[in-house]
């Protein structure tokens, strides 16, 4: 009992000017995580483009390291833009209604799963030609940026099986599904970035 | 605000009286010329890329405001008591 009820007994409880907020907590937050994200790997990014450019004149891979499969990891990249575009299309379809998202959301974890497999498999080869990531400033940075993404992959693709449980329970809201579709688009869109400045 | 304008015309040109160079990065000079365009690009990168996000997300929020999202509830009819009203 506060002490405005005791002095107003009869009367109604303050009205209080309530606001809709803009955006709701978990996209905002999402949004915020994303803005540090991005800080994040532009660093990342920096740094690459620094080292990459004190070895202007001299060969880059440097001599001696193997090549990244740029051809396989430009169809990877193909599957996880995908990826991002059936999400939108799952998002569409849970505004029309809510079940009939369960398919593309199905569709596009799985179309990240594949990336991010693929993407491993990668990984053990190059590691097996002997880029590691003390081998050179090439392995320890690509090892560092596309490994930091793959995190980011990874913990993306929990999130959203996370809300295809809560969709198939039928307990999923939309803000919660905007919030990790938020962070999948993240995932995607930085991607196409890296590759560029990586692998080409 | 044409004080403020003075001000700043005041600040701008004063710092036209003084052309030098501030060596303020100690690793920004190097010999080669590709690497003193990257050290230039990526610091103009990280310093415009939180400003246009920032500046982006208050847009996006504005444009939601103006949109519609966001209004006020209606306010409590009249004749309702208020403590203190």
């Amino acid at each position: 009992m506060s002490a405005n009820s005791a002095a107003y007994p009869m009367e109604r409880p303050p009205e209080t000017v309530r606001r809709e907020p803009l955006v709701s907590n978990g996209v905002l937050g999402m949004l915020i995580f994303i803005f540090t994200e991005i800080m994040f790997f532009a660093g990342l990014i920096s740094a690459h483009t620094i080292v990459r450019s004190q070895a202007a004149g001299q060969m880059w891979p440097p001599y001696g390291q193997p090549r990244l499969p740029v051809e396989e990891t430009a169809v990877n990249t193909a599957a996880l833009l995908v990826s991002g575009i059936v999400l939108f299309l799952a998002w569409l379809a849970f505004r029309r209604e809510a079940q009939s998202a369960r398919l593309p959301l199905a569709l596009s974890i799985l179309l990240g799963t594949i990336f991010v497999y693929f993407q491993g498999l990668e990984w053990l080869a190059l590691l097996g030609e002997g880029l590691t990531m003390q081998s050179s400033p090439y392995g320890g940075f690509f090892y560092l940026i596309v490994g930091t993404h793959a995190v980011h992959a990874v913990a993306a693709l929990v999130a959203l099986l996370w809300a295809w449980v809560r969709l198939d329970k039928g307990t999923l809201a939309a803000t919660q599904l905007a919030t990790v579709a938020a962070f999948w688009y993240f995932v995607v869109l930085v991607w196409p970035i890296l590759y560029w400045k990586v692998y080409l | 605000m044409i004080r403020v304008l003075l001000v700043a015309a005041l600040v701008f040109f004063g710092l036209l009286a003084f052309p030098d160079v501030a060596h303020a990065c100690p690793v920004c000079f190097d010999s080669s010329d590709e690497n003193r365009k990257a050290f230039l690009v990526t610091a103009a990168f990280l310093t415009v890329l939180p400003l246009g996000m920032v500046t982006g997300a208050g847009l996006w929020l504005r444009k939601r405001a103006r949109q519609g999202q966001g209004t006020d509830v209606p306010p409590p009819t009249e004749g309702a008591a208020r403590p203190g009203a």
